[in-house]
């Protein structure tokens, strides 16, 4: 019975935040174009950079122009798409922000409302707000990626969506987290920019994991957040593998160019399968919502100690 | 039944150093004052009373209400609400679904969202049956005249508008006490009396307790039976409305209208200290005299005065709770600077 109610009650707070994101037009307008800015930046400035790059790293095969700039077009999705799910949640978030700002939330207090109902309402409401901007994005790069060189099957392409998902999960319980503790408008705005640029670097999407020196890669393969850009980078370019071998390459080189640009990951020397990937993303989505919710009660705690 | 036991709330606040040698010097040895906001409070209220909680700004009216409604925790003493205490994690969810609150100056709707997706909300967090909510919001909708801005955003509501809307969503869930903090604390004359005429029908209607605090004494004459006057944190008073304005003075206005000029000292000095003041208008054709009711009744002045005088027209007036509060505060400025809480810095 209680259990029912408080399901209830995390249905209609989630409802509220939602409609309040929806009803800021700016908000909304920014977390809607973000991505697709980055991703025609992306297309505009780095695919010729990009291209050089695995170019170089193919030593001398030549590819169809249709198989590299395929290729390219891919890692240049999952990697905006990697990062979105961290800044779109991040933006979504200014609902609980603002609730705290304008004292909504300590106004909530004189009702029966358990903490817990309020803080997974606001995680609810953010995560289904990303997850509907995410998917738009990705939809919107699958559109991308089919005029540069389509090669995903389409187990592939279907098991981005869940790659997106557990994205978005974790993407907003960190956010949620670090906003929790957020007391203005300018503080989200300030943290969701440093946050968005060093878990760009951190999580692989700006750059590939491999690149970087081994204690370096290791550390950061420690981090949760890169098996989510791996889970993307495995089936947005795993397929691409066949078609370069189709056009040539030896398996040596595809294996190389693809372990270079982490379609495989690898940690202290060996292979992370998707499973283990997927594992490791549920468990810190878990983990990360059990933290925000600590947080709330032990603050909630705080605040009326005798 | 509300029952407080000798309840406390003591507030410690940061004191700052001026400066910023001073601002630097807190950040490693900070030193705190120690407020006494609510200061051994003790009382009793029974179910469907109606109880005045009035006192000076920072006499202790927010915080007790503050408790009581579990936002606060007491630091000594306890709060009963039927047998179960609002600050206890445990107790809480319990007592908070038999209480509503209204803060004049907070609204607890979505300022930009209808009032009705506020009320929905409010519907699931206190388990309002479907059937239940759909007529007792058609009830409050009626009552409260609140039909034409339903749909409007609350950001575009007038205060008045708020309050009533404020009103509801405390009522939804037909608690059996109401906790109204300065309700019509910004509101003109008119939308002010509206609104309790409104709390008087939801009273009537329902047998809510009421616990009202305000600065508007003429609120408390209308809606409340009993009144506990709060002075620095402290119980002054705790009575019936009749015996407050017995106890601080039991005064009267009659203002006197005659033909010829009243000599007023003449009438001051024949009923001795009787009269305790007297003020002439229009040329001395009309005097309002300040009588003792303990000592002289308005029917001995009147009859001196038909005696004695052209009499063309009486009024009388009782001393308000407003005049009777005004004689406590300025006794209470008059023994010290009139602030609450008593200051004791500590490392």
């Amino acid at each position: 019975m209680t259990v029912k109610q408080d399901v209830k009650q995390i249905a209609a707070f989630t409802a509220r935040n939602i409609k309040l994101f929806f009803k800021d037009k700016g908000a909304l307008i920014g977390a809607l174009v973000s991505p697709l800015i980055i991703m025609t930046l992306y297309a505009l400035f780095l695919h010729r950079v990009f291209l050089q790059s695995f170019d170089s790293m193919l030593q001398g095969i030549t590819l169809a122009p249709k198989t590299i700039n395929g290729l390219v077009a891919s890692y240049e999705v999952s990697s905006v798409l990697a990062v979105c799910c961290i800044t779109v949640a991040f933006v979504a978030n200014m609902t609980m922000v603002a609730d705290k700002v304008n004292g909504t939330r300590a106004d909530i207090t004189v009702t029966p409302v358990k903490g817990h109902v309020l803080i997974l309402g606001y995680y609810f409401a953010t995560a289904i707000v990303t997850l509907a901007i995410c998917y738009i994005a990705m939809i919107a790069g699958f559109c991308y990626i089919a005029g540069m060189g389509w090669a995903m099957t389409a187990g592939e392409a279907l098991s981005v969506i869940p790659d997106v998902f557990l994205a978005v999960l974790f993407g907003t319980a960190l956010s949620s987290i670090v906003c929790y503790f957020l007391k203005s408008q300018g503080a989200i705005s300030a943290v969701s920019t440093i946050v968005s640029s060093v878990y760009g670097f951190i999580c692989g999407a700006y750059y590939p994991i491999s690149q970087f020196s081994k204690g370096m890669a290791n550390t950061i393969m420690c981090l949760p957040g890169t098996y989510c850009t791996g889970l993307l980078r495995t089936h947005f370019m795993g397929g691409y593998a066949e078609l370069m071998a189709a056009d040539g390459a030896p398996k040596a080189a595809v294996d190389g160019l693809l372990n270079g640009f982490d379609v495989k990951l690898s940690f202290f020397g060996s292979d992370v399968k998707a499973w283990v990937m997927y594992l490791v993303v549920a468990c810190s989505v878990a983990v990360l919502i059990a933290v925000f919710v600590l947080i709330n009660v032990l603050n909630k705690k705080r605040s009326t100690k005798v | 039944m509300i029952e407080l036991k000798n309840v406390e709330k003591y507030f410690k606040k940061p004191v700052r150093g001026k400066g910023v040698w001073g601002m630097f010097k807190s950040l490693f040895s900070r030193k705190y004052t120690v407020v006494k906001a609510v200061d051994g409070v003790s009382f009793t209220v029974h179910d469907g009373e109606s109880v005045g909680y009035i006192g000076a700004n920072g006499a202790g009216k927010s915080t007790t209400i503050k408790m009581m409604s579990g936002i606060l925790t007491p630091t000594g003493g306890e709060i009963l609400i039927d047998g179960k205490h609002p600050y206890k994690s445990k107790e809480r969810n319990a007592v908070l679904k038999t209480i509503g609150v209204v803060f004049g100056q907070k609204t607890q709707l979505w300022y930009d969202l209808p009032l009705t997706e506020t009320y929905e909300l409010l519907r699931y967090i206190y388990d309002v049956p479907d059937d239940e909510y759909k007529k007792r919001l058609n009830e409050l909708i009626e009552l409260l005249d609140m039909k034409s801005f339903m749909d409007a955003p609350v950001r575009t509501l007038s205060l008045g508008q708020r309050m009533r809307a404020d009103l509801a969503a405390a009522m939804l869930h037909n608690p059996k006490t109401l906790f109204l903090d300065e309700p019509t604390i910004g509101l003109d004359v008119l939308v002010k009396r509206n609104l309790v005429d409104a709390i008087k029908k939801l009273k009537a209607e329902y047998n809510t307790t009421l616990i009202l605090t305000t600065h508007a004494m003429s609120d408390i004459e209308l809606l409340c039976e009993r009144v506990i006057i709060l002075d620095a944190g402290k119980v002054l008073f705790d009575g019936s409305l009749e015996e407050v304005k017995h106890m601080f003075g039991d005064t009267r206005d009659v203002k006197v209208t005659c033909k010829t000029v009243i000599d007023g000292e003449s009438v001051k000095n024949h009923f001795g200290d009787a009269v305790i003041k007297h003020a002439a208008e229009d040329g001395g054709h009309s005097v309002t005299f300040t009588i003792d009711g303990t000592k002289l009744t308005t029917g001995e002045l009147l009859n001196y005065m038909f005696a004695n005088y052209e009499v063309a027209d009486v009024k009388i007036s009782e001393t308000g709770i407003e005049q009777v509060v005004e004689k406590i505060y300025e006794k209470d400025r008059a023994q010290g600077d009139g602030t609450n809480g008593e200051g004791d810095a500590r490392e």
